[in-house]
C-alpha cells in the first residue's frame, strides 16, 4: 500500500481557473517526490490541499488508506515548510520548534528532548535561544525544518523552502534535506521551479504544467528519455533544442529535413516514424550531444552550420547560444527575426567566442522525435 | 579661499538650524502646556486668585481642595473615579479583543456577507453618537442595566472605527505564519491568538486611545447613569457648575487634574510602544 495516494485530485478557483487538474500519483513510503514546473503550474497549490490548507475540488486524498479531505490541517499529521521559513519573530528558536508540541499538551521533557535531538541533528543546538531576526536565512530555514522533523509527521511538504537562500547556501541546504530524508526514512513532497533542486533531490520528479502532469519519473528517465516536448524543454539547462521539420522521401530511404540540416534516417528510427511520412515532426536533440566527441566520430553525422551567439563558460566547458538564419534555402549568420536559435555544448572549451562560424555534428542516435500537435514522444 | 568660507558656513548652518528648532519646540511645549500648569496652580488657590491671572504661583501648597475632594465632601469623588476606572478599563479590554478578533476574520477569512457586514462597521463610524443614544437608552432599560457600568460599557465596546482599524493590521499578516500555526496542529481560535503577539503595538496604541475615548465619554454616561454613586468622574465633576452660586473652582481643577492624571500616566507607561510599529512584521 502506498503512503499517499492522491487520486484524480482537482482544484478549480471560482472564476473557473483550473489549478490542478485530475492528479494521480501514487507515492511510496520514504519516497522523496520532486515536484517542479513553472509558477502558476499548480504545484503550491497541490501542497496546500495536502496539508489541508485548501480545499480540494475533487478527487481523494489517502494517507495510510485514511481519506484526508475535509480534515483540517491540525488532524492530517504533515508538517509543510514555507518559503518564508514561517517563524514566529516574536519566539526564540526553540520556542517555534515546540510550538507544535505544546500545542498537542506534550509533556515538557519530551518537548525538551526532542528540541535537544532535532537542535543536534541540525547543527543549531546554540542558536535555541535566539530569535529569528537575529538569524541569517540558513539558520531560519533549519529552524523550521527543527519545527517539523520534532512532530515526527508522517509526511513532510516543502513548498519552495530554498528559494530565499543564495547559491552557496542553497546547495548546502538541498544536501542538508537530502540527508535528512535518510536518516528520518520518511515520506516528503518538494515542491520548486528549480530543476536543478528537484533532480538533484528526488527520487521521482513529477513535471507538472498547467495542473496536469506531464511526466513523473526518476531524474535520469526524465532526463532521457522526456515524455513530450514540454519535459525535454523544461528539464536541462539549457533544455533540449526543438527543431521543427518534416519527414520527406529522399533516395535510398527518408530522411528528417530542416532548413540548417537533413538526417538521413536509418532503418530502426525509419520504422519509428513512419506515420510521419510528409508530416511535420519536432526534432530533438540536447546541447551536450552537439559536438560531442561521438558526434564527431560519428560517420554521417548530420551537421549544424552556425554563429555563436553568446558564450557561456563553465570551467571546463561551455553552453554556445547559436544563431542561424535562413533565407530561401540559404543559410546565412545574422541575427534577426526568422532565426533558427540553439544551444549545444560542445566538447573541448577552447576557441570559442561570440561572432564565430562553426559547423556542429550532431550525435544523432540520441536524437528524440516529437508529435509536433500533441507533444508527446515518438517512440 | 571660498571653499573655507563654504564649510564655515556649513558648520555655522550646522549649529544654528538645531538651535532654532529646540526654541521653537519649546515655544509649543509652553504654549501647550500653560493650561495645564494654570490648572494645577488653580487647585492649590481660593475662588478670587483664580480669576487674577498674576501670580501664577498660589501663596501657598495647600491641599485643602483635594483633600476635600478625596473626603466626598461634595461629592463622592473616589468611587467615582474607581467606576470611571472600572468602566473605561474593561470597555477598552472588550473594544481591543472584539475589535482585533472581528478585524482578523475580515482580512484573513472569506465568508458570504463579508463585504456586507464590513460596510455596516464603517457605517456605524459615520452615525453619530447623538443619534443612537435614545435608542440606546431604551435598550439598556429594557436589559435592566440602567444607572449601573454595563450601561456605559457595552456602548462603547465595539466600534467601527476599531474594526476597520485592525482589519486593515490583520491584512499585514504573513498568510503562511498562519498556515504554519494551522498545519502544526492550531484551532482558529489558536490561530487568532497566536498571531496576536504579532500586532502588540497596533494593541497597544488602539487601546490606549480607546482608553482615553471611553474616560472622556461624556454623553452616555450622563444619559444612562442617574445616581451620584454610580456616575463617572468625569460626569460629575462637571455637575459641580450648577451644584450651588458659589461654584468651587479650586476643587473643580482639583478633580480635573486627578481626572487627567491617569490617562497621562498612562500615555507616559506605553508610549514607547508606539515607536515600534507593524514594520516588525516584515522583518522575518
Amino acid at each position: 500500500m502506498p503512503r499517499l495516494k492522491l487520486e484524480g485530485l482537482s482544484k478549480v478557483y471560482p472564476g473557473g481557473v483550473k489549478a490542478l487538474d485530475a492528479f494521480t500519483l501514487d507515492i511510496r513510503e520514504r519516497e522523496f517526490i520532486a515536484v517542479v514546473g513553472p509558477s502558476g503550474c499548480g504545484k503550491s497549490t497541490l501542497l496546500r490541499m495536502i496539508a489541508g490548507l485548501d480545499e480540494a475540488s475533487g478527487g481523494s486524498i489517502l494517507l495510510d488508506g485514511r481519506e484526508l479531505a475535509g480534515l483540517p490541517p491540525r488532524d492530517r499529521d504533515i508538517a509543510i515548510m514555507f518559503q518564508n521559513y514561517a517563524l514566529f519573530p516574536h519566539m526564540t528558536v526553540a520556542e517555534n520548534m515546540s510550538f507544535g508540541l505544546k500545542l498537542r499538551k506534550t509533556p515538557r521533557p519530551e518537548i525538551e528532548a526532542r528540541v535537544a535531538e532535532a537542535a543536534r541533528m541540525l547543527g543549531i543546538g546554540d542558536l535555541l535561544g535566539r530569535f529569528p531576526g537575529e538569524m541569517s536565512g540558513g539558520q531560519r530555514q533549519r529552524a523550521a525544518l527543527g519545527r517539523a522533523i520534532l512532530r515526527r509527521p508522517k509526511v513532510f511538504l516543502f513548498d519552495e523552502p530554498l528559494s530565499n537562500l543564495d547559491a552557496k547556501m542553497r546547495a548546502q541546504m538541498r544536501v542538508e534535506i537530502s540527508r535528512l530524508h535518510q536518516t528520518l526514512d520518511s515520506t516528503m513532497i518538494f515542491v520548486t521551479h528549480d530543476q536543478v533542486e528537484a533532480m538533484t533531490m528526488g527520487d521521482r520528479v513529477v513535471v507538472l504544467k498547467d495542473g496536469i502532469i506531464q511526466q513523473a519519473a526518476d531524474p535520469d528517465t526524465l532526463y532521457r528519455d522526456p515524455a513530450n516536448a514540454f519535459v525535454a524543454a523544461f528539464i536541462g539547462s539549457p533544455g533540449m533544442n526543438l527543431f521543427p521539420g518534416r519527414i520527406a522521401e529522399v533516395t535510398g530511404g527518408c530522411a528528417f529535413v530542416h532548413p540548417l540540416f537533413t538526417w538521413k534516417l536509418p532503418d530502426p528510427v525509419r520504422s519509428r516514424v513512419t506515420g510521419y511520412q510528409g508530416r511535420d515532426i519536432l526534432f530533438g536533440i540536447r546541447p551536450e550531444d552537439i559536438g560531442s566527441a561521438e558526434a564527431w566520430r560519428l560517420e554521417g553525422a548530420p551537421r549544424l552550420k552556425a554563429v555563436i551567439g553568446v558564450v557561456e563558460r563553465l570551467g571546463g566547458q561551455a553552453c554556445l547560444y547559436m544563431q542561424a538564419e535562413v533565407h530561401e534555402g540559404l543559410v546565412t549568420t545574422s541575427g534577426n527575426p526568422g532565426e533558427i536559435a540553439f544551444a549545444a555544448r560542445p566538447d573541448g572549451a577552447a576557441g570559442w567566442q561570440a561572432g564565430k562560424a562553426l559547423e556542429l555534428p550532431i550525435d544523432s542516435r540520441k536524437a528524440k522525435f516529437f508529435d509536433p500537435a500533441s507533444g508527446f514522444a515518438i517512440s | 579661499m571660498p571653499e573655507a568660507a563654504v564649510v564655515r558656513r556649513y558648520r555655522a548652518e550646522r549649529r544654528l538650524l538645531p538651535a532654532l528648532a529646540t526654541g521653537f519646540l519649546l515655544l509649543l511645549c509652553a504654549l501647550f502646556a500653560f493650561p495645564f500648569l494654570w490648572m494645577i496652580m488653580a487647585t492649590f488657590k481660593a475662588n478670587p486668585q483664580i480669576f487674577s491671572p498674576f501670580p501664577l504661583l498660589p501663596e501657598e501648597f495647600n491641599f485643602r481642595h483635594y483633600r476635600s475632594l478625596l473626603l466626598g465632601e461634595w461629592i463622592p469623588y473616589p468611587r467615582q473615579f474607581l467606576n470611571s476606572l472600572w468602566i473605561a478599563s474593561a470597555q477598552t479590554a472588550l473594544a481591543v479583543g472584539l475589535s482585533a478578533a472581528a478585524g482578523f476574520v475580515f482580512a484573513k477569512h472569506a465568508f458570504p456577507g463579508r463585504r456586507l457586514l464590513f460596510a455596516l462597521a464603517v457605517l456605524v463610524v459615520l452615525i453619530p453618537r447623538q443619534v443612537m443614544v435614545l435608542p440606546l437608552f431604551t435598550w439598556m432599560n429594557d436589559l435592566k442595566l440602567l444607572d449601573g457600568p454595563w450601561s456605559v460599557i457595552w456602548p462603547g465596546a465595539v466600534s467601527g472605527i476599531g474594526v476597520i482599524y485592525f482589519t486593515q493590521v490583520c491584512k499585514r499578516l504573513p498568510d503562511e505564519l498562519m498556515d504554519m500555526a494551522r498545519s502544526e496542529g492550531a484551532s482558529e481560535y489558536r490561530v487568532f491568538l497566536a498571531i496576536l503577539p504579532l500586532i502588540k503595538p497596533a494593541l497597544i496604541a488602539y487601546g490606549l486611545i480607546h482608553f482615553i475615548t471611553a474616560w472622556h465619554e461624556h454623553l452616555i454616561p450622563l444619559v444612562m447613569l442617574s445616581s451620584p454613586q454610580q456616575m463617572t468622574a468625569g460626569v460629575a465633576l462637571s455637575s459641580l457648575y450648577g451644584s450651588s452660586l458659589r461654584i468651587p473652582y479650586g476643587l473643580l481643577m482639583a478633580g480635573s487634574a486627578m481626572t487627567v492624571a491617569p490617562t497621562a500616566l498612562l500615555y507616559l507607561l506605553v508610549q514607547r510602544h508606539f515607536k515600534s510599529s507593524l514594520a516588525e512584521l516584515t522583518l522575518q
